[in-house]
């Protein structure tokens, strides 16, 4: 009985999301999907700078790779979509290699020049590599089909990105609960003591890049549908920071950061409005902000709140547990 | 022999840390290593656990040679180990320090992991259900929901020492174990140490200041000094020898 | 025609080596990667243009006046910035770093608006012919002014006092402290000098590429530079400069100048790979 209704509040939302675009505008529609989005890609940087202490600012890229590759596949070889997004997800995990492996050898500052260099490479290579990714034109891309029916509307494309953003969270969720999730915690916590324990350190660092750059890599495809449209400029170095922001200012290593971060990235923008101009900006404004005032992320604002309202009026002391 | 090093030398830049060390441990033998600050008693473990490569020499565990192994390839030999400052799990629960002790006795992957089949959720059962077990063995009850770094210091030595013995292993390095613990603890950990030798079938290697307490547990002590082995005998042997105490007492150095 | 590339890539070298220099005075004194090397070259290149064009005033004035600027700008962001974050993990600085260009260049894209500054320089833009190659006096005193900048910061730093308490913090900062050093000046001192040299970069750059808020992306450049010559060099960051100012140079000529980009990247992935520690260090040493 206990077990069930911890799951409820989850089914509660699920069912939530699974009936808005029912009621709602076509415009909020659309910012959800991009917020979906954008949180698939904060869950998988989470696992990967939140747990496993990796820094990357290459995952742009891999969102550039994930969108390429899955809507040349449907373009150049009429794959269907549902086919085409997971084949961008594997080769974008496959491409992680490239910078998993030197990841084994550095790490902090240098393993940040590395994905930083990675990113820019990528993206020099979608700007020019004209016959595949038409340069600086941009892509279009068609709706996805299946068989007869074609998502068109933002609402019908709605299904398809929050369906696999809850299984992609729900995934995310199960992994940072096993095994392999205490191994990335505690390869962040101390790499000493975890190898001492036998956590064979090159191959979790190697299946933490592999499942953000897998995730990074869905999302990317999820982003062509989403806007039918792609440009090298979505996949510059600069989203990499603004998707490393998003996590920092949420909360990194939270289970809850990486959607707050998200509801931020996807609301800003349109709250700003005749302010668009302004909006890089105010990103960084906040980001340094809360990189030197509030470090553990916008999530634990409420607790700081609580925190220092207790040292204000004492409570009682908890009681300590048996011997 | 259970446990052998033979002529171990490790140079660091010029400063030779660690001098042709030869060392027998049999099995089931808890053997000390005590020394001066500095003489090289933690670069010895550090070797052993495979966070440093010797420079020349040889180890051999159970019959296999692991002087070039990862920490991690030594970990699934059964050597484990707890650290000087505490290396525990921050961001983690105390329960959940343990079970990452676990990690080389869990066999679900990533993909069994993230769909969360059947398999995976008996086997997380399990491991909670041991971890919970060594706790209490260990006599840290009723602390397993609070961050580890909520614990005490000397509750903190016996997380880290939990956690090892997660590691199911065959022989345990403990590094300075009794530091920052007082009277009642120390004598704790002393019969605990017996009940590992006794109950779990476990070698204990050990580096410590406390030499009262080192007396009171141990089979052999070796002693170290400057990277170099100067003495090796029973506690009776150690505490007359003449060189041990010049070591200790000597004009350039102070107490330990 | 292969020497006249090399000489115009060992006159853009000299520029990067400036800035390379000064990205390593900071990491190799304060322990910060700072990611707003590129950022600080652009803005002190505006400082110049309101200096000399819109305030009118000549060359020189400008160009100490702005280098004057950069190192309060310097102060101001080691205060502001890196202070709070002394004992934060590397993550944070690096993001904060990050951050700080990125507010920068936002800052010139909003004051002075995208377009395209141009910026005289007071050399003639006449070339002289010596032998085979050709060289324009903007040319020779680009590389003069660097070489005189390098002097003068030679001469700090092993001649005098405060040279060497930076040299002193650079290598042991505990030690250092206890010696009677004040560290925090000394960082401060860092992030200035740092800056000044960046700005002088920045008014040697600007005539060649003319003035806008992305001056600052050749900063890859600079990054490699100082990998390559390893992160604890500072003779190697300026070697590492102008190396790369030769090679990028080249890979322009030959094969294209979308390819001079690339080459830089390769390069530092591949350095980071195989001999992270550059290729004038003398191996990393062991952790004791």
């Amino acid at each position: 009985m206990k077990r069930n209704f911890k799951k409820l509040p989850l089914l509660f939302i699920f069912i939530l999301f699974l009936v808005a675009p029912q009621v709602l505008d076509n415009y909020f529609i659309y910012l959800l999907n991009l917020f979906f989005i954008a949180c698939i890609i904060s869950m998988g940087l989470n696992i990967l700078t939140g747990f496993a202490g990796q820094v990357s600012l290459g995952q742009a890229a891999f969102f550039g790779i994930g969108a390429y590759i899955s809507s040349l596949c449907v373009i150049k070889l009429g794959l269907p979509f549902w086919l085409s997004l997971p084949l961008g997800g594997v080769m974008g995990a496959v491409i992680s290699l490239v910078i998993g492996l030197p990841a084994l050898k550095v790490s902090g500052y240098y393993l940040a020049l590395v994905t930083l260099a990675f990113n820019e490479i990528v993206n020099l290579i979608m700007i020019h590599w004209k016959n595949m990714t038409n340069g600086t034109d941009g892509l279009t891309i068609p709706s996805p089909k299946l068989g007869d029916f074609v998502f068109s509307t933002d609402g019908s494309k709605y299904y398809i990105i929050f369906l696999l953003a809850f299984f992609l969270f729900i995934a995310a969720r199960n992994i940072l609960r096993s095994k392999t999730g205490r191994a990335f915690i505690s390869l962040k916590d101390s790499e000493v003591a975890s190898q001492c324990i036998g956590v064979n350190l090159a191959k979790y660092k190697i299946i933490a890049f592999m499942i953000s750059a897998f995730y990074a890599s869905l999302a990317g495809g999820l982003h062509g549908i989403a806007l039918s449209y792609i440009h090298p400029q979505d996949f510059s170095l600069f989203r990499s920071i603004i998707f490393l922001m998003v996590i920092v200012i949420g909360g990194l290593g939270t289970p809850g950061g990486p959607f707050i971060g998200a509801a931020l990235f996807t609301l800003l923008p349109e709250a700003l409005g005749k302010f668009q101009e302004y909006q890089e900006l105010i990103y960084a404004l906040i980001l340094l902000g809360s990189i030197i005032f509030l470090p553990s992320g916008l999530i634990k604002l409420p607790g700081r709140i609580i925190t220092v309202a207790n040292r204000v009026s004492p409570k009682r002391q908890k009681s300590m547990p048996p011997a | 022999m259970f446990f052998e090093v033979r002529n171990l030398s490790v140079n660091f830049g010029g400063v030779r840390a660690l001098s042709h060390v030869s060392l027998d441990v049999q099995k089931g033998e808890v053997h000390s290593i005590i020394g001066p600050n500095g003489a090289g008693k933690t670069t010895f473990f550090n070797v052993i656990s495979g966070l440093i490569k010797p420079d020349s020499g040889s180890i051999i565990f159970d019959g296999e040679e692991i002087g070039h192994e990862t920490p991690w390839g030594i970990s699934c030999k059964g050597i484990a180990r707890t650290f000087q400052n505490s290396q525990l799990f921050i961001t983690m629960t105390a329960l959940e320090n343990v079970v990452t002790g676990m990690h080389n006795h869990t066999r679900s992957g990533v993909f069994s992991s993230a769909l969360a089949v059947p398999k995976f959720r008996r086997e997380e059962a399990e491991v909670l259900q041991k971890a919970e077990r060594l706790m209490e063995f260990v006599g840290l009850k009723g602390w397993e929901r609070y961050p580890s770094s909520s614990l005490a210091f000397g509750q903190q030595r016996l997380l880290e020492l939990a956690r090892a013995l997660a590691t199911n292993p065959k022989m345990i390095l403990l590094d300075e174990p009794v530091a920052g613990m007082n009277y009642e603890e120390k004598q704790r950990l002393a019969l605990l140490l017996v009940k590992i030798k006794e109950e779990m079938d476990i070698t204990t290697l050990l580096v410590e200041h406390d030499i009262k307490w080192v007396m009171q547990v141990s089979d052999l002590i070796s002693v170290l000094d400057y990277g170099e082995k100067i003495a090796e005998g029973n506690p009776e042997e150690i505490r007359n020898n003449e060189r041990v105490i010049e070591a200790y007492l000597g004009k350039r150095r102070t107490l330990a | 025609m292969l020497l006249q590339v090399i000489v115009s890539g060992i006159i853009v070298g000299s520029i990067y080596a400036l800035v390379a220099l000064g990205f390593i005075l900071i990491y190799k004194g304060t322990n910060i990667m700072n990611f707003a090397q590129g950022e600080m070259v652009m803005i002190s290149a505006y400082f110049g243009l309101m200096y000399h064009i819109y305030y009118k005033m000549p060359y020189l004035a400008a160009f100490i006046l702005t280098l004057l600027t950069a190192g309060i700008c310097g102060i101001l962001i080691e205060r502001i910035v890196c202070r709070p974050l002394l004992k934060s993990p590397v993550m944070s600085v690096i993001i904060a770093t990050i951050a700080v260009s990125i507010i920068i260049k936002n800052i010139a894209r909003l004051v002075w608006g995208s377009i395209y500054y141009p910026f005289p320089s007071p050399f003639s833009l006449t070339p002289y012919h010596l032998g085979p190659i050709m060289i324009t006096p903007k040319d020779i005193g680009t590389i003069v002014i660097t070489l005189i900048l390098l002097g003068m910061l030679y001469y700090l730093l092993q001649f005098t006092k405060i040279g060497a308490a930076m040299l002193a913090t650079a290598s042991n900062q505990k030690a250092a402290s206890i010696m009677g050093i004040s560290i925090k000046r000394v960082f401060s001192l860092t992030w200035a000098i740092s800056f000044g040299l960046a700005s002088a970069a920045g008014f040697l750059l600007a005539p060649q590429v003319s003035i806008t808020p992305e001056m600052g992306d050749i900063v890859i450049v600079v990054f490699t530079a100082a990998v390559l010559g390893g992160l604890e060099s500072l003779t190697g960051a300026v070697v590492g400069g102008v190396l790369l100012g030769i090679v990028g140079n080249l890979a322009g000529f030959y094969i294209s100048t979308a390819f001079k980009d690339v080459v830089s990247f390769l390069i530092l992935i591949t350095i980071l790979m195989f001999k992270p520690s550059g290729l004038f260090s003398r191996g990393a040493m062991r952790k004791a």
